[in-house]
């Protein structure tokens, strides 16, 4: 027993955090909690809210602590650099490769606006509430969370914690529509937190999250509402499409609210979730699927999940004890 | 004979050697075994979903718990019971006054769940509840809100809730006719984080039809103030003492946010779903 105690104290870091498997059928994990390798003292976080992958393989992280709202990794947790010092509200992270060149694109929940950047933080564009829909008095109303950029750059702004309309402009940044909204019509949206495009099937169309509804809804790219895949249980946060596979990260549970609930959630390519990381075994009964939960604390509150060329996870978590973000490498 | 008997020494001695390699081994596997366990350990299960719609009920109610996790199994007990908590394995059958379902996951690859718990309350005599408008958007326009056997539900944003941040809120209660009263239950929700605590104090007042006032105290009950993290319903009960009416009247005292509390020194909210009169 001594033995053990003292030989437990020496457990090697991939041994120790590459034993718990999450999630179900080809879709499980190995969690690594210490995947970052960034020194606290000099690049804290507070919430971390999204991540992307650029093209040169490099993860970047952006949170709203203002020492660093970016932080950017090697695929290893390796930290390589940071920038950023006016992004009090850094919510939101795109990144869109243009003609060749990768941008960002930045909601600021705090600021009240989408701020498009290079890839080392140089400002190129500012979006600032949307006078133009007729919809909004005021900045304050307005609180993006959330873009996403069609291939010839139009840009579709998702304002989930302000009226939770979609608003879609040219790539220069004119006003050209907006749709969705709140109201009890299925084309409404309820916390309009993420959305994505998704060409998984032929056409391409916008995924927005509706995540006090517990699910995405689907509108034509010219924002015509088309479906709804319903998650119960499930608050998702934005949908990150790779491959044939739609992730997302649920912050709670419906059912534990306010009880660090969270865990992740992935769909195939018919939008059928078919593995939750830390969370029940997905169950449809007459097509429809069973309400899911948290069951295994490995999270508190996801809020993003960036999958990257290797076919890893990240998962970054706001509200969770100024966590770095977690990685989650595919078991074979 | 001395052949075998060569050989079973030699036999012995081979295994006497091999006593401290064996050990050694042994301890290896053993070592193995606890890293992986304490690597898996490390994640408690978060607790099982006890299934219902509402916590109140008429007759009987079948609650189903659920915990779809593999390799898990649930745990749970009733009322209280200080045997060995059973394994579930169908829809639990409630059928009196009050029940309490306790439950917990466990699984031999991690920490198991904490507990969970819901009460369930079976319907008592008719009444009607008058409630004074409740505050911020958690009111309702549903005049039998408190008496409608709907609630129980841990968000506090279910429409089954009404919130009063007020030092104080008086409800009436009525039945159809003069009648024997042992008790009134009331069932309030606690999510501390939120900011909802349970009421400090809640009194009964008989009627008096004479001057129709409530004065006569009926009976009375005290919550201690303690620091609890768990989002959890509650279902208070007062005894009544020497009670024959047609009308009661229940009031709920508020409580300060304790120095612990984020929001220290201010009024605490408290949450009621439901009233009911044995």
């Amino acid at each position: 027993m001594a033995l053990g105690a003292i030989g437990a104290r020496y457990i090697p870091e991939w041994l120790a955090n590459n034993e718990v498997v999450l999630g179900h059928g080809k879709k499980r994990y190995r969690i690594n909690t210490k995947w970052s390798q960034a020194d606290v003292a000099k690049n804290p976080v507070n919430d971390c809210h999204e991540m992307v992958q650029d093209s040169k393989g490099r993860i970047l992280l952006l949170t709203n602590e203002t020492r660093n709202n970016v932080i950017i990794y090697d695929k290893n947790g390796n930290f390589l650099q940071s920038w950023g010092t006016t992004y009090p509200g850094a919510h939101g992270l795109t990144l869109f490769n243009e003609n060749g060149t990768d941008v960002l694109f930045i909601c600021d929940n705090n600021r009240h606006q989408v701020i498009k950047t290079t890839i080392d933080g140089r400002v190129l564009m500012e979006l600032s509430y949307p006078k133009e829909t007729g919809q909004y008095m005021k900045a304050d109303e307005y609180v993006p969370t959330e873009t996403a950029i069609a291939p010839n750059g139009d840009i579709f702004v998702a304002d989930g914690y302000g009226k939770d309309f979609v608003i879609q402009y040219d790539y220069k940044g004119n006003y050209i529509r907006h749709f969705g909204g709140r109201g009890d019509q299925n084309k409404h949206l309820l916390n309009a937190h993420g959305i994505c495009i998704d060409n998984r099937n032929g056409e391409p169309v916008l995924m927005v999250t509706s995540r006090q509804q517990n699910a995405f809804k689907r509108y034509a790219m010219d924002g015509t509402y088309l479906s709804t895949v319903e998650l119960p249980g499930a608050w998702v946060c934005r949908p990150a499409i790779h491959g044939q596979y739609l992730y997302a990260a649920v912050l709670q549970s419906n059912s534990r609210q306010s009880q660090k609930s969270g865990f992740v959630t992935i769909l195939d390519q018919h939008n059928k979730v078919i593995s939750n990381l830390a969370g029940s075994t997905p169950e449809y009964k007459d097509g429809q699927l069973q309400e899911m939960y948290q069951t295994i604390k490995a999270f508190d509150y996801p809020h993003d999940v960036c999958i990257d060329d290797e076919e890893n996870l990240y998962v970054a978590q706001w509200n969770s004890g100024k966590v770095y973000p977690y990685k989650l490498e595919p078991i074979a | 004979m001395e052949f075998w008997k060569g050989l079973s020494l030699q036999a012995r001695a081979n295994s006497l050697n091999c006593i401290p390699f064996m050990k050694y081994k042994y301890l290896f596997a053993l070592l193995f075994l606890y890293c992986n366990a304490s690597a898996q350990k490390k994640f408690q299960l978060a607790p099982p979903l006890i299934k219902y719609t509402s916590i109140f009920f008429d007759d009987r109610l079948k609650v189903p718990i659920v915990f779809e996790q593999p390799g898990a199994y649930i745990t749970y007990t009733i009322d209280g019971e200080t045997s060995k908590a059973k394994k579930y394995n169908k829809p639990i059958l409630i059928n009196k006054e009050l029940t309490t379902v306790k439950a917990s996951a466990n699984s031999k690859d991690f920490t198991s769940s904490e507990i969970v718990e819901a009460t369930f309350i079976k319907n008592g005599i008719p009444t009607a509840v008058h409630f004074p408008q409740a505050s911020g958007r958690y009111k309702s326009n549903k005049s039998n809100m408190l008496s409608d056997n709907q609630g129980g539900i841990t968000n506090y944003n279910s429409p089954t809730w009404l919130g009063y941040d007020k030092d104080s809120v008086s409800l009436i209660i009525e039945t159809n006719k003069v009648q024997n009263l042992h008790s009134v239950l009331f069932n309030v929700l606690q999510n501390q984080e939120a900011w909802i605590f349970l009421p400090s104090k809640a009194v009964v007042y008989a009627h008096n039809k004479e001057n129709n006032s409530f004065s006569r105290v009926l009976g009375t009950v005290t919550t201690p103030l303690e620091k609890n993290e768990k989002v959890q319903c509650n279902a208070i009960i007062v005894e009544l003492n020497d009670c024959k009416t047609d009308k009661l009247k229940l009031v709920l005292f508020n409580t300060k946010l304790p120095a612990w509390h984020q929001g220290a020194g201010k009024l605490a909210w408290m949450f009621i779903d439901e009233v009911k009169l044995y």
